[in-house]
């Protein structure tokens, strides 16, 4: 009777096997959103959905407002009453001064600014006065107005004496700022300041009224004249063309249009130049070859005046098409594009906002209507699984696949284990197959039907004890295109081709352990 | 065993060897069993693998000690009044009983899923975790009668009036998850309904001083009502051999009172999960928002509805076929098979047994019963009559204290009746004044005990 407790009492370990089943991934995708998934920033779309291997660099000028400043700047002026009008004074007790005088806003030079939309500085009006009556100042800005009215600043005081006041004036981005009716050839705005007196007792001759001005800060939202011709560009640069960067063990890959593109987004309001003074592809030895035939000057139009900000886009395309050999060279999977571009505004009158900018992209697009020849990519890299001894209680490890795959490339992965002498201890398929076969294509490269097949890949214990043991891994990938009559066609691979992949897993657990 | 009334329990054609018989207020019936159709110790025994350093479990091995469906069972009754006359060829008799019991079914499957897998031989198989639970508690009023056709024949009924003072019903709990052998998917689908429903409230109320049992509550609270009936049928073939039928707790009660209802919200929904989904109309991947959608996909296709409504349970039917064959005046053997049907599954059993009534005041039953995997669960009843007053005591598998590795269940049954006009002779004839000649029969411990 007390056998049995006796004999589970003594149980210090199980003996288990079991073995498990599961879906891991199932992928419904078409190109497009396989695309958006990876969000690979080389690859995006034309709109007749051909895809594109795309690699770009950009560049901007400075801004407007770091192109463009408006400098502090001080003016000092003094109001002296004539004879006549401390006359008038003395004689009807009351008399206005009135003068008027002309502001430097900026250095002057070669820059002729018409008109100014501010939208932040001050402006600072102080005033000190040497008088022996009761006195108003008023000092208008004609040129500078807020909603359509002429800005005012404006002291006074009640008896004579020495007189100290300042005024100030904070401009907000509705303020403008006509500088055209200053003196030609400079940034100036007119000022006119009269002084009320008003006889508060003996009229003498020492009436005097100092006046210094200044402005501090003053930001512009936009202006308006004759710009000059600051450089707004001068580029060198490189782009690295990854695709071909690769350790290709052989055959070659074949782009049918490859093409290179130059583009100018303008946000300036003047019509400016570029120059492309150089353009190669570097093969991976260093020697660059040079791009021909395209236009190597030319001009970049304005943005329109919207209100607000706007851009003009201009492109220079580099294309089969055009003449040019970058197809060709381009064949010779080339490891990086140099270039060397420069741009500046033309003559004339324009606007630049204070955010305006002058951008320059160059992109090296490699549309997928391509063909490959028995290509095989390699790379070896160290591995370690992170498995310990529950590696042990693997048995068996069986994956699923069911594909559907309507894209005229396939993909076949082959991943060969190694000790750290680089000594082959397995292989992840045995013999080898491809993972994904190509879909069926016409003669024009069109997709006609999609390659349907389920496989299965076992690896049982022997081989996982190999892997792992494997401290470096060799991965070699074959990339076909589809083929007719088993010659490869340039296929046209697009956004709205699909792919169907169906991952599951199962895996044999065996435990024979002590607790 | 013949000579107690209790017997016509299990066929209301059986009938006690006196002419009228009342059971002692209080202590008339009480029955009590519990049984695991599962597993036992020796079963788990067969499963550990003997080492010289420890034995080892062999959790592949521990499967074979259930069945496909198992069973935990727990039962009571007590009879609260019980009396019967005999009026020339007819019988009556009449009782109170209060019927109480608890039992859970669960799945082989469960287990299978989680040791040995849902991989290699079990891919495209459908696991079925189906759990069951039953508590309940009732009361129910009976009228019997029985009637001598002949002197070959007896025919009995019963007519329950029963009062439904708790239930809750597990009627449905079942998940099935199948596993596709061409992609591994899971194909799930799953069903449930609870059933609950009380009286209790009416019977224990509460006031200042505390909960008390309000006794008029018993009489006028209870409102889930509803009717049973027996009916049985005896046979004499021979001077000494009698063959039986009796059909039992035919019937249902319709509970109303504080009743609740889980169910489903969609019982024939299926669910397949074929991987984590990567398609083109969701292409924002992250594993948080997808396993929320699928969490929210399954609540809703899952999801359970709670319903205030009346619901039907039925009573556990049980059936019995019995035979019992004189061997001597007072020693007979008899057999019994009986079975009854729980969550779609019929469970049976058969119990062999020797009656020998030795002398007046004493008789004796020992029988053995065969049910599920059980081979060995022996049983004893034993009655004393000392005029009037008959006590009896019965027992089955009463070798389970000493023995618990192979033990699967034990019931106990005792309470104390007054019997008149009882037989003077022993033997053949003996259990029936109203029967010129015949002969003996024994009743076992209500058998259904142990199913």
């Amino acid at each position: 009777m007390k056998d049995p407790l006796r004999k589970i009492k003594d149980v210090n370990g199980v003996r288990w096997k079991g073995q498990y089943a599961a879906p891991l991934v199932n992928a419904e995708l078409n190109l497009e959103d396989a695309v958006a998934l990876v969000n690979p920033e080389w690859i995006n779309s034309f709109p007749d959905k051909t895809l594109v291997v795309h690699y770009d660099k950009k560049h901007f000028s400075k801004k407007g407002e770091a192109l463009y400043t408006i400098y502090d700047r001080n003016f000092s002026g003094n109001v002296v009453p004539t004879a006549a009008e401390l006359s008038a004074l003395n004689s009807s007790g009351t008399v206005t001064v009135v003068r008027n005088f002309v502001f430097d806003l900026t250095p002057g030079g070669g820059l002729q600014f018409d008109s100014i939309w501010l939208k932040e500085g001050v402006f600072t009006a102080d005033i000190a006065a040497a008088t022996g009556h009761q006195g108003k100042v008023t000092i208008e800005f004609p040129d500078l107005k807020k909603t359509g009215a002429p800005v005012l600043l404006s002291e006074a005081w009640s008896s004579g004496g020495p007189i100290s006041r300042s005024s100030f004036h904070n401009v907000s981005d509705i303020e403008s700022l006509d500088l055209s009716k200053g003196n030609q050839g400079f940034n100036q705005i007119r000022v006119k300041v009269s002084w009320e007196m008003t006889k508060s007792g003996a009229v003498g001759g020492s009436e005097q009224l100092q006046l210094n001005l200044s402005t501090q800060g003053l930001k512009f939202r936009k202006l308006y004249g004759f710009l000059g011709q600051p450089s707004l560009l001068n580029v060198q640069d490189s782009i690295n063309l990854s695709l071909f960067s690769v350790n290709i063990l052989k055959g070659s890959i074949v782009f049918e249009d490859a093409r290179i593109k130059v583009h100018f987004n303008n946000g300036t309001g003047f019509q400016s130049q570029y120059q492309i003074q150089q353009l190669s592809l570097v093969d991976k030895n260093g020697s660059p070859v040079p791009v021909t035939a395209y236009n190597a000057s030319g001009s970049i139009g304005a943005a329109t005046d919207g209100g607000a900000e706007t851009r003009r886009a201009d492109s220079v395309y580099i294309t089969k098409a055009s003449g040019s050999n970058v197809a060709a060279v381009m064949r010779t999977e080339p490891h990086y594009l140099t270039y060397k571009v420069g741009a500046s505004p033309g003559l004339g009158r324009g606007f630049v906002w204070d955010n305006s900018t002058l951008g320059l992209t160059v992109s090296v697009e490699l549309p997928m209507s391509v063909s490959t020849k028995d290509l095989v990519l390699e790379d070896t890299s160290d591995l370690d699984l992170g498995i310990g001894k529950e590696g042990d209680y693997v048995e068996m490890i069986k994956f699923k696949v069911n594909a559907e795959n309507g894209i005229p490339l396939g993909v076949g992965v082959q991943c060969f284990f190694l000790d750290a002498a680089n000594k082959m201890l397995d292989s992840l398929f045995q013999p080898f197959r491809y993972m994904l076969k190509q879909a069926n294509v016409d003669a024009g490269g069109n997709v006609i039907s999609p390659y349907v097949e389920q496989w299965e890949l076992v690896v049982d214990k022997p081989r996982l004890s190999n892997i792992l043991k494997a401290k470096r891994l060799r991965t070699r990938a074959w990339i076909p295109t589809s083929s007719i009559n088993g010659s490869p066609v340039p296929v046209r691979i697009t956004t709205d081709q699909k792919l169907k992949f169906k991952l599951g897993a199962e895996i044999k657990l065996s435990a024979d352990a002590e607790f | 065993m013949e000579s107690l009334p209790q017997r016509s329990a299990l066929n209301p054609a059986l009938l006690p060897d006196c002419k009228w018989f009342m059971g002692f207020p209080g202590f008339n019936s009480l029955g009590l069993q519990a049984t695991n159709s599962g597993f036992n110790l020796n079963a788990i025994n067969n499963a550990i693998v003997v080492k010289p350093n420890g034995n080892f479990l062999d959790l592949n091995a521990m499967l074979d000690v259930f069945s496909r469906q198992n069973y935990l069972s727990i039962k009571a009754d007590q009879t609260w009044a019980h009396f019967g006359f005999r009026a020339k060829k007819h019988f009556f008799s009449a009782n109170v009983t209060d019927k109480a019991g608890f039992k859970f079914g669960y799945p082989k499957d469960l287990f299978r899923f989680i040791i040995d897998g849902n991989g290699g031989p079990n891919l495209g198989e459908t696991f079925d975790f189906r759990f069951s639970a039953d508590a309940y508690h009732y009361r129910e009023f009976g009228l019997g009668y029985a009637y001598r056709l002949s002197d070959k024949i007896t025919l009995g009924i019963r007519i329950k009036y029963l009062k439904g003072i708790s239930r809750a019903e597990l009627k449905e709990a079942s998940l099935k998850v199948r596993t596709r052998p061409d992609d591994y998917a899971f194909e799930v689908s799953s069903n449930f309904e609870l059933n609950v429903a009380s009286s209790l409230g009416e019977i224990v109320t509460q006031d200042v001083n505390g909960p008390f049992l309000n006794a008029a509550g018993f009489v006028k609270g209870i409102k889930n009502n509803g009717w049973g009936l027996d009916f049985g049928a005896e046979y004499a073939a021979t001077d000494k051999l009698k063959l039986s039928a009796g059909l039992i707790d035919l019937g249902s009660i319709n509970w109303t009172q504080n009743t609740a209802s889980l169910v489903s919200a969609n019982p024939a929904a299926t669910f397949v999960y074929d991987g984590f989904k990567i398609s083109s109309a969701d292409t924002a991947i992250n594993a948080d928002v997808y396993f929320d959608k699928l969490a929210d996909s399954l609540s809703g296709l899952f999801g359970l509805d709670t319903l205030r409504r009346s619901f039907r349970s039925s009573l556990s039917t049980e059936m019995m076929l019995g035979a019992s064959y004189a061997l001597r005046k007072n020693m007979k053997l008899n057999a019994l098979f009986y079975g009854d049907v729980y969550n779609k599954r019929l469970m049976g059993g058969l119990t062999l047994g020797l009656f020998w009534r030795p002398v007046k005041m004493f008789s004796l039953n020992i029988n053995n019963t065969f049910y599920g995997r059980a081979w060995l669960n022996p049983g004893i009843c034993m009655a004393f009559n000392a005029g009037a007053v008959q006590m009896y005591v019965a027992s089955e598998n009463f070798l389970a204290p000493f023995s618990p590795g192979s033990a699967r269940g034990a019931a106990f049954r005792t309470g104390i009746n007054l019997t008149f006009g009882r037989i003077k002779s022993r033997g053949v004839g003996s259990e029936d004044p109203g029967r010129t000649k015949g002969d003996g029969k024994a009743a076992p411990i209500d058998p259904t005990s142990i199913q």
